[in-house]
């Protein structure tokens, strides 16, 4: 008898007709989903736009800030691995940093260096030199960072890495506590008083334009603006932020002026130590550790 | 249908502008053909030329504007002496410049410091880019401004990699010396005294090397000799020293009275006409007597000693920087009244009784943008041209309206301001 010869070609093609009648339900919206992307390919708006989703994602992965973000922070690793944390300072600028009688550098800037380096448990070398070069010292990682009441400067950002503020000196308008002004429109018919020839006096000379009315009263120092707030020959005035913040049990700040943020200033290269600054002058502001910094250098309690 | 003809009026327009190469013999005569191609390159033209001035004047920005110089102007001062320095070097636009010498003639000063950079100016060797030079020298000039130019700032073909722009190779000072003299052959007519270099004394001046008396000295007689030879009455301003007590060794900088005396003995007294001296006063009054061993504006008194001393009794001085600081709370400044005061009793010294002096040039007018530092506090008029209260009391000064004493201060005070 013979065989019927098995056609398994055949078997095999029915075979898998029979798995994709099977996966039909399933490949269906798949088999959908690629008509419908063949169709938008079809689409220039939607090929620009995939080229673009691509091309950034292939930027953010491989672009030169990522390869940075990803590469290694030779200063933060040389913090590491000495322990010492080297940080300049030109201590010439009281209460941030200056120079006791035994030669001793002081003040709030030396304390703020001092609490981040104990939070990443490593030490400080404060290497004293003079202002104009402070930049350029971090420039060339001669330091780790300078802490010296350093401005945020928008000018210097592809030169040196700057950390948030930590302080802002920036002028303010500044009046008694249980003062009825609660705006600057109030200062229209006020006595201002300012100290002769500052920062503050220009920026009286603007406002009285804006507001004639305003009286100035000239005084000699910004002890004698103040005294003038107490005594009650002025209404209110104008002195910088540590000023008004040395003598915060006695005034308020009506108006902010103008904005000075300090920062502590990196090298470019430096950018874990920059996030690590960052996170650390956050833990110490959360803490209330900055606030005890700033009691212990500004405020004027007793001093007065 | 084709064949019918155009009416009248579409004839006669395609006679008088034609297409820009016509085919056939359409155009009648030759003069005819060149009338008609010059009117439609004319039609073309103006719309062409409007959109180019359009993309030009937004690309120019709204800074663009004609600036109107008007007639040249004279100093009005009863001070001959008073002088300030500008810093214009980083100032780009054109009516800042030109603010910037009305306000100092405004306020009486006669003579402005200024700086030229070498860099900016011969940014390859021997391609010269005068551009920003002439507009603030011009400038001045119509302001009726005496101009001291101030030479320095190295290129970075002329010195090694990694150095600083401070840093000169002493194979390179004739390519310095070049500079200096096509400097002052450009503007013999308008610039009369120029400086060579800056606070030699000092290392980050000196390219962050140990300061050479005897190198400078080298660089200074290259350059007199370069400049008197294109331009002999042109006065070289040698020196600008910076005020130091700088013990010996040191590797920041040299004292200057010791710094001047190495340079007479290298033979420095035969290569400038002039000493160019810094005199800050930092916390002391501008008439606290001199001393070795203290930095003060009478200091200037010292040095001048040390002239007569090598016989250079006959050249005068120039004070090219100086002045005091009114900043809050840097240990080297003074109070804004005192500030004031200082620097009117330091321009009133030098007048009645430094017939040795020929001018007072303080630091520093104004910068072209904040530095956020204590050095904004040296200024005499803010970024947006604010006048600062000294600025208008030299003005009353320079008027006759002001004496130089705190009493006529504490008036001012009483009048509300100055």
């Amino acid at each position: 008898m013979k065989r019927t010869p098995v056609n398994r070609l055949g078997l095999l093609a029915c075979l898998v007709d029979s798995i994709g009648d099977l996966l039909a339900p399933f490949l269906l919206p798949v088999q959908w989903a690629g008509n419908r992307f063949r169709s938008l390919l079809t689409r220039r708006y939607v090929v620009i736009l995939l080229l673009g989703l691509v091309g950034g994602v292939t930027i953010g992965m491989f672009g030169p800030q990522a390869r940075l973000r990803w590469a290694a922070d030779p200063v933060w690793e040389r913090v590491q691995t000495t322990q010492v944390w080297r940080v300049g300072m030109d201590p010439s600028f009281p209460p941030f940093e200056d120079v006791t009688v035994d030669g001793q550098i002081v003040g709030f800037d030396v304390d703020l260096a001092r609490a981040i380096a104990q939070e990443w448990g490593v030490q400080v070398e404060l290497i004293s030199m003079g202002y104009d070069g402070l930049i350029d010292a971090v420039r060339a990682e001669k330091v780790d960072a300078a802490i010296s009441a350093l401005p945020y400067d928008p000018l210097l950002t592809q030169d040196v890495r700057f950390s948030v503020p930590y302080f802002d000196a920036g002028w303010r308008v500044v009046v008694p506590h249980v003062s009825p002004f609660m705006s600057l429109g109030d200062l229209a018919t006020a006595r201002l008083a300012v100290e002769w020839g500052s920062e503050g006096d220009v920026w009286a000379r603007r406002l009285r334009h804006r507001y004639p009315t305003i009286q100035l009263v000239l005084r000699m120092s910004p002890a004698d603006v103040l005294q003038a707030l107490q005594s009650g020959e002025a209404d209110a005035g104008i002195v910088d932020g540590v000023v008004a913040r040395q003598h915060a049990r006695y005034i308020r700040v009506l108006h902010v002026l103008s904005q000075e943020p300090y920062v502590v200033v990196m090298p470019y290269r430096a950018h874990r130590l920059q996030a690590q600054v960052n996170n650390t002058l956050e833990t110490l502001r959360v803490r209330g550790v900055l606030r005890q910094l700033e009691s212990r250098w500004f405020d004027r309690e007793g001093q007065d | 249908m084709w064949n019918k003809p155009l009416p009248w009026s579409r004839r006669a327009k395609l006679r008088v502008i034609p297409p820009l190469f016509p085919q056939g013999d359409v155009w009648g005569s030759r003069g005819a053909f060149l009338v008609a191609s010059l009117k439609h390159l004319l039609r073309l033209a103006v719309p062409v030329l409007v959109t180019v001035g359009v993309i030009a004047s937004v690309a120019a920005g709204s800074t663009w504007r004609p600036l109107i110089l008007g007639s040249p102007q004279a100093v009005k001062s009863i001070n001959p002496k008073i002088g300030v320095h500008t810093r214009l070097t980083d100032e780009v636009e054109p009516w800042k410049i030109l603010r910037t010498f009305e306000m100092v003639r405004e306020m009486g000063a006669s003579w402005v410091v200024e700086y030229f950079p070498w860099w900016y100016y011969e940014p390859t060797p021997g391609r010269y880019v005068w551009d920003h030079p002439d507009m603030v020298i011009n400038f001045a000039a119509h302001q009726g401004l005496t101009l001291i130019a101030r030479l320095g700032f190295v290129p970075d073909w002329a010195r090694p990699p990694d150095t600083t722009p401070s840093y000169l190779p002493q194979e390179r000072f004739a390519d310095f010396a070049r500079y200096a003299a096509a400097f002052a052959a450009r503007y013999r007519d308008r610039v009369s005294y120029i400086i060579i270099w800056n606070e030699p004394n000092l290392s980050q001046e000196w390219g962050y090397r140990p300061v050479d008396p005897v190198a400078y000295t080298a660089l200074l007689c290259q350059a007199y000799r370069a400049i008197k030879e294109v331009a002999p009455e042109v006065a070289v301003l040698g020196g600008a020293l910076a005020p130091t007590l700088a013990p010996p060794g040191s590797e920041w900088g040299m004292n200057d009275l010791v710094f001047l005396e190495q340079m007479y003995q290298a033979g420095a007294g035969a290569c400038f006409d002039i000493l160019a001296v810094h005199a800050y006063g930092w916390t002391e009054p501008a008439l606290a007597p001199p001393a070795p061993d203290a930095i003060n504006f009478r200091r200037t008194e010292l040095l001048r000693a040390l002239m007569v001393r090598y016989g250079d009794t006959a050249k005068p001085v120039i004070i090219t920087e100086g002045g005091w600081n009114d900043h809050p709370r840097w240990t080297k400044a003074v109070r804004p009244a005192q500030r004031v005061l200082y620097t009117l009793q330091a321009y009133d010294l030098v007048w009645r009784e430094w017939d040795w002096a020929l001018a007072f040039t303080p630091w520093v007018f104004r910068f072209p943008r904040a530095a956020q530092s204590y050095q904004d506090y040296f200024t005499f008029v803010t970024v947006d041209f604010t006048p600062k209260p000294i600025y208008l009391a030299v003005g009353r000064y320079a008027r006759g309206e002001l004496r130089p004493t705190m009493d006529d201060l504490v008036d001012i005070f009483r009048q509300s301001g100055p």
